[in-house]
């Protein structure tokens, strides 16, 4: 037999020729849609960057209200809201700032190191190696003298007026017992003051009937025996759902101002984690931006064992001394593309700080 | 007449450029379904932030306040359906199913036009 024609050079060319075509086509495809990739990453950043600056929708939100994800109360960066914004998975965050790739937000101050406002270095989906530090938050305490949980932590504890010249920049505020009783300037007054203060991400941690109507609270005298928890929120103060605490004295039971449920629409996410005769003897709630704690009495001994003062001493200083870790800076992941980052500038106890969203799809 | 000696040589070359576009229509195909379906998701995102945004803007703003919005037919190029509850709207595309929290609202939105109305409360009809 005569040797194929067909195997002649023209038609290996054409073949190589034709091979060539079709990788160029492919190739051709994929930077397109690559760079449509690119652009819609970019227009991913920068409306989440646009919302990180915003309150987020509730202006309040927690994260079962959440719908629209900010950081900001009041003009300035929110402990509270990034706190919250660290807590939810990944799917619920990328939702809440209307993203779909992935994403990275972190913090850094003046001198480009991370910030850890978060509780961790950033949120998102990447993982940064950091060093275990604590930071101790601006804590002030106002209180009668009687109940002695504040003076055990790192809070400053006033006993007069003062208190309220220097809680503008504080992060943590507890009043504990008759607070109306120490100070002399008009309660009414102190009220707005208060709920101003509460415009931020602040977390306050009350301790008795105040004397005075403040973040919604207002209570009633109630005798009761026990305090029976009832939500696992209770986890948050060092208490377990379903403990019982028994506050009798001499074996008899003694009067504790629980709470009438507050109202108003500063008041949001009310939750009863312990009653006393069935009303609400220790309870949580959003009051405008920040997280209120309100616990009937500081006495009491908990059947899990313990006594109430220990465990809201270190409720307390668990809120005040708080994971801020030492964190280096990012690395992304090798296979990154169309990576954008966009930076904004927020405000945060009277320093800046930039908000960094880092997003990127995965090749 | 000489039979073509390149017949089985011609069937095998024919063969390999087959093989070879098949590969690349194959390659393709993937890519652009992919992309296909990322087109559906902003599709939708497109339209369903929007209603978001609408919703709140409307929740913000004194009573008497009132908005025409117009949903289109399509989502791009994608059939889509609508569904509304008191505190979200649901919005399906092929195998896509998203839900957007809202404010709470009564009524329910549909494709054409709509009426946002503050009266109290945040109406759609």
């Amino acid at each position: 037999m005569r040797s194929g024609q067909a195997w002649s050079v023209d038609f290996a060319v054409s073949l190589l020729l034709f091979v060539a075509a079709m990788v160029i086509a492919y190739t051709m495809l994929t930077n397109v849609l690559s760079d449509r990739k690119f652009d819609d990453v970019r227009t991913q950043a920068r409306g989440a960057a646009e919302l990180l600056v915003t309150p987020g929708y509730p202006d309040h939100w927690t994260n079962e209200s959440v719908i629209r994800t900010g950081l900001v109360a009041d003009s300035e960066l929110s402990l509270r809201k990034a706190r919250a914004l660290a807590s939810v998975d990944n799917d619920a965050m990328r939702k809440g700032l209307r993203v779909t790739d992935a994403v990275y937000v972190y913090v850094l101050n003046a001198t480009n190191g991370t910030e850890a406002v978060f509780g961790e270095c950033g949120v998102g989906d990447l993982s940064v190696s950091s060093v275990p530090a604590e930071k101790t938050l601006n804590a002030l305490a106002i209180g009668d003298g009687k109940v002695g949980v504040s003076v055990e932590t790192n809070a400053t504890v006033f006993m007069n007026d003062s208190f309220f010249d220097e809680m503008e920049r504080a992060d943590v505020l507890v009043l504990e017992g008759n607070v109306a009783g120490v100070i002399d300037r008009s309660l009414e007054q102190s009220s707005i003051d208060l709920a101003d203060v509460a415009m931020r991400g602040i977390t306050a941690i009350v301790i008795g009937d105040p004397g005075f109507p403040v973040w919604g609270i207002e209570t009633n005298s109630t005798t009761a025996s026990t305090i029976q928890v009832t939500s696992g929120a209770g986890k948050r103060l060092g208490l377990t759902e379903g403990e019982t605490i028994d506050i009798e004295i001499g074996g008899s039971p003694v009067a504790i101002p629980t709470l009438i449920t507050p109202g108003g629409s500063a008041v949001g996410n009310f939750e009863t984690i312990a009653t006393a005769m069935g009303k609400p003897a220790i309870a949580t709630w959003t009051f405008n931006d920040a997280r209120i704690w309100y616990v009937a009495t500081h006495q009491g001994t908990l059947s899990g064992g313990g006594n109430l003062t220990e465990t809201l001493i270190n409720a307390t200083e668990d809120v005040i001394t708080i994971p801020w870790p030492s964190c280096s800076p990012p690395t992304f992941p090798a296979n990154a593309e169309q990576i954008v980052h966009y930076d904004r500038i927020v405000s945060y106890h009277d320093r800046l700080l930039t908000l960094r969203i880092v997003m990127w799809g995965v090749g | 007449m000489r039979r073509a000696q390149f017949a089985l040589e011609f069937i095998i070359m024919v063969a390999i450029a087959l093989m070879i576009g098949i590969t690349f229509l194959a390659g393709s195909s993937i890519v652009l379904k992919d992309t296909s379906e990322l087109q559906r998701l902003e599709a939708l995102n497109g339209i369903g932030y929007l209603l978001q945004d609408e919703v709140i803007l409307a929740t913000t703003v004194e009573d008497g306040y009132r908005r025409k919005i117009v949903l289109p037919q399509r989502a791009g190029r994608f059939q889509y359906a609508i569904n509304t509850s008191a505190t979200s709207v649901s919005l399906r595309s092929g195998s896509v199913d998203i839900a957007y929290p809202l404010p709470e609202i009564t009524g329910s939105f549909k494709k054409g036009t709509n009426i946002i109305a503050k009266d109290g409360a945040v109406v759609i009809s």
